[in-house]
């Protein structure tokens, strides 16, 4: 009989609980598309993060020596070291671990025949890398994985285009001024007695170290420099959404006891912030909406209330009880949220969906506990909503109700 | 030896400084039917309101069927309506949405378990067995004063209490809906009923007058051979021509 009361009084009511409900669907739509894009959002504003550059660098372990003659020390020389690339392929398999960056550097000669390699060229900064030898143009050559540069990079800005043979290269902005050479031009670089002719296929300007240098392809800087299958720098990126970047770190370094892995705290902590605050942002968006629609939820049992009092002076009158007049209430309001939450559960999908499509630029995958998630806040907040009407209804005395006061 | 249903001693209901109630002695006998009459103000719903156990006395004592009312708690006194008390509406009360089955199963929901079939019988009993699946904006006046009735009797009380339950009336609905008192008081039902309709009144076995929260008269049939003008008059009944 509860059942039949209840959807007898739902269909007498429903225009007007039918304005609650898309209340409470507004603010369970946020509430199912965060959920929906919490699995995900993390991941991809974290990867959209990483376009700006990694957080995990790989270096090769220094090895010093102590070099004197007869009583006299010198000092520690730092003999160049590399990474053999083969040993870095377990790395994509670590977990949060969404790209990785081999380089090779060299210094090379543009017109002479000394340069030797470089080292300490972390971070892709040979800012700080002393020119040896005599030549007059000596610029850093690096080696990459272009493609993979590219799509790691997307913000670096090519003038031309970017190479697609092993003998064309980029070339930063200001070496290209300071080598005077422009798009389609030749050059003549010199590593060890090797000499190999390059050709601009585009003019690069990101801001950074690279408009100092030449961007060549891994496999080119390689052969020139008579190292294969070696670098001298990794560049990781990693997502911090699910694990810690530490943990990853440490991972990695398991992986390669002979190499130093370091993390970039800097970029950890921003990207960290600026998850954390895109998920602030839309919970409390969420919870504002949820209010609104709980407001509206109690204004509109308050109203229904007011205007049954007689029915619910009946029901006392009668002998109800007022664990039942306030279940009959109660579920009348959670019967809203129920409506609210899944018309605002499929709301907010489509939201996600069209979030993920248009900011992401992939498809969402529906999150498995968004469904009763968003339905369990939708019954939580229309329940707390009608506290207060079921209340006043508890108050309501039936002698004078049931004479028309 | 007639046994006692209601045994009302120095009954009093004071609303702030207004006395609905003064000093009320009543008893009422299992089977009996009582009418309360007497002017607007005179105290007689306030009286079938405690009598039904929705209101408490600010002084006196009530028992009803063996139960001291006055010192039930609310939980208990919802316990007693249910049990206990059948009630009649002069404005009827039924819930606007369920059909005139659905008003009477309400009782029953309320009191135990709700019956369809036992319903649906009590309907049949007042003359409603074609009108059950109707909303009360479908019936007339007449029709939801009988699902009113059914729901007062489906719980099987001990005591009917009615207020004005003619008052918003026809002639011919009026009489339908006495007869169906006749029949219950014929079988043993006790019944008060609160009228300004001498009409009404004259079929009870007693008709009790109130005045300023008081009984006037508590006087035994034959209304209209012993209510002399002077008293209808004061009860602002009409005197009928004998």
């Amino acid at each position: 009989m509860f059942w039949r009361i209840l959807l007898a009084s739902l269909r007498h009511q429903r225009a007007r609980l039918g304005i609650a409900a898309l209340a409470m669907a507004l603010g369970s739509a946020l509430v199912s598309g965060l959920l929906n894009l919490s699995g995900d959002i993390g991941g991809h504003v974290g990867r959209e993060l990483r376009a700006y550059g990694a957080n995990i660098i790989i270096r090769p372990q220094e090895q010093s020596l102590l070099v004197g003659m007869g009583g006299l020390e010198y000092g520690e020389v730092t003999a160049p070291q590399t990474l053999a690339e083969d040993n870095l392929g377990p790395i994509k398999q670590v977990k949060g671990v969404v790209g990785m960056l081999p380089y090779l550097y060299a210094v090379v000669d543009a017109s002479e025949s000394q340069a030797i390699s470089a080292e300490n060229q972390e971070e892709g900064n040979g800012a700080d890398v002393t020119i040896m030898g005599d030549s007059e143009r000596p610029v850093i050559l690096a080696g990459v994985d272009l493609s993979a540069t590219r799509s790691i990079n997307r913000w670096w800005q090519v003038q031309g285009r970017w190479p697609q043979s092993p003998d064309e290269i980029l070339i930063g902005k200001r070496a290209a001024e300071m080598l005077d050479l422009t798009l389609g031009k030749s050059l003549l670089v010199t590593y060890g007695g090797q000499t190999q002719t390059l050709r601009v296929a585009g003019v690069l300007e990101t801001g950074a170290a690279e408009d100092d240098q030449l961007v060549a392809s891994l496999q080119a800087v390689q052969t020139l420099t008579s190292q294969p299958g070696q670098v001298t720098l990794v560049m990781v990126s990693a997502l911090t959404t699910d694990r810690s970047l530490d943990a990853t770190a440490a991972e990695v370094q398991a992986m390669l006891p002979a190499a130093e892995v370091r993390t970039l705290a800097q970029f950890a902590q921003a990207e960290e912030q600026v998850l954390n605050k895109v998920r602030l942002l839309v919970g409390l968006v969420a919870a504002l909406v949820l209010l609104a629609g709980a407001l509206t939820v109690a204004g509109t049992l308050n109203t229904m209330v007011i205007e049954r009092r007689t029915e619910i002076g009946l029901m006392k009158a009668l002998g109800a009880s007022d664990k039942r007049v306030a279940n009959l209430f109660l579920v009348e309001a959670m019967s809203v949220g129920i409506f609210g939450g899944l018309a605002g559960y499929l709301g907010g999908l489509a939201l996600a969906l069209a979030i993920g499509w248009r900011v992401f630029d992939t498809v969402i995958t529906p999150t498995l506990w968004a469904l009763p998630g968003t339905l369990l806040v939708g019954l939580v907040v229309a329940w707390a909503a009608g506290l207060l009407p079921v209340q006043r209804a508890l108050r309501i005395d039936p002698v004078i109700t049931l004479r028309g006061e | 030896m007639t046994e006692t249903m209601v045994r009302a001693i120095e009954l009093s209901r004071i609303y702030a400084e207004v006395k609905a109630l003064n000093g009320v002695n009543l008893e009422v006998a299992r089977g009996e039917w009582v009418s309360v009459m007497g002017p607007s103000g005179s105290g007689k719903t306030t009286l079938l309101n405690i009598l039904g156990g929705l209101d408490q006395p600010t002084s006196g004592s009530l028992e009803t069927n063996g139960t001291e009312v006055t010192s039930l708690s609310p939980k208990e006194l919802a316990h007693f309506r249910r049990e206990t008390v059948g009630l009649v509406f002069q404005q009827f009360h039924l819930v606007p949405y369920l059909t005139a089955l659905e008003n009477v199963m309400l009782a029953q929901y309320f009191h135990s378990m709700a019956d369809e079939a036992e319903a649906r019988v009590a309907l049949e009993a007042v003359g409603l067995g074609g009108r059950l699946p109707h909303l009360p904006a479908q019936l007339s006046g007449g029709e939801q004063q009988r699902v009113c009735i059914a729901r007062a009797l489906i719980n099987q009380p001990k005591i009917i209490l009615a207020d004005e339950p003619t008052g918003n009336l026809d002639a011919a609905n009026e009489e339908i809906v006495l007869d169906i008192f006749r029949h219950l008081h014929v079988q043993g039902h006790t019944l008060i009923v609160v009228t300004h309709d001498i009409h009404v009144g004259e079929f009870a076995d007693r008709l009790i007058t109130l005045e300023h929260g008081r009984v006037l008269h508590s006087k035994v049939n034959g209304l209209k051979r012993v209510l002399s003008s002077a008293e209808a008059e004061a009860a602002r009944i009409p005197v009928l021509q004998t």
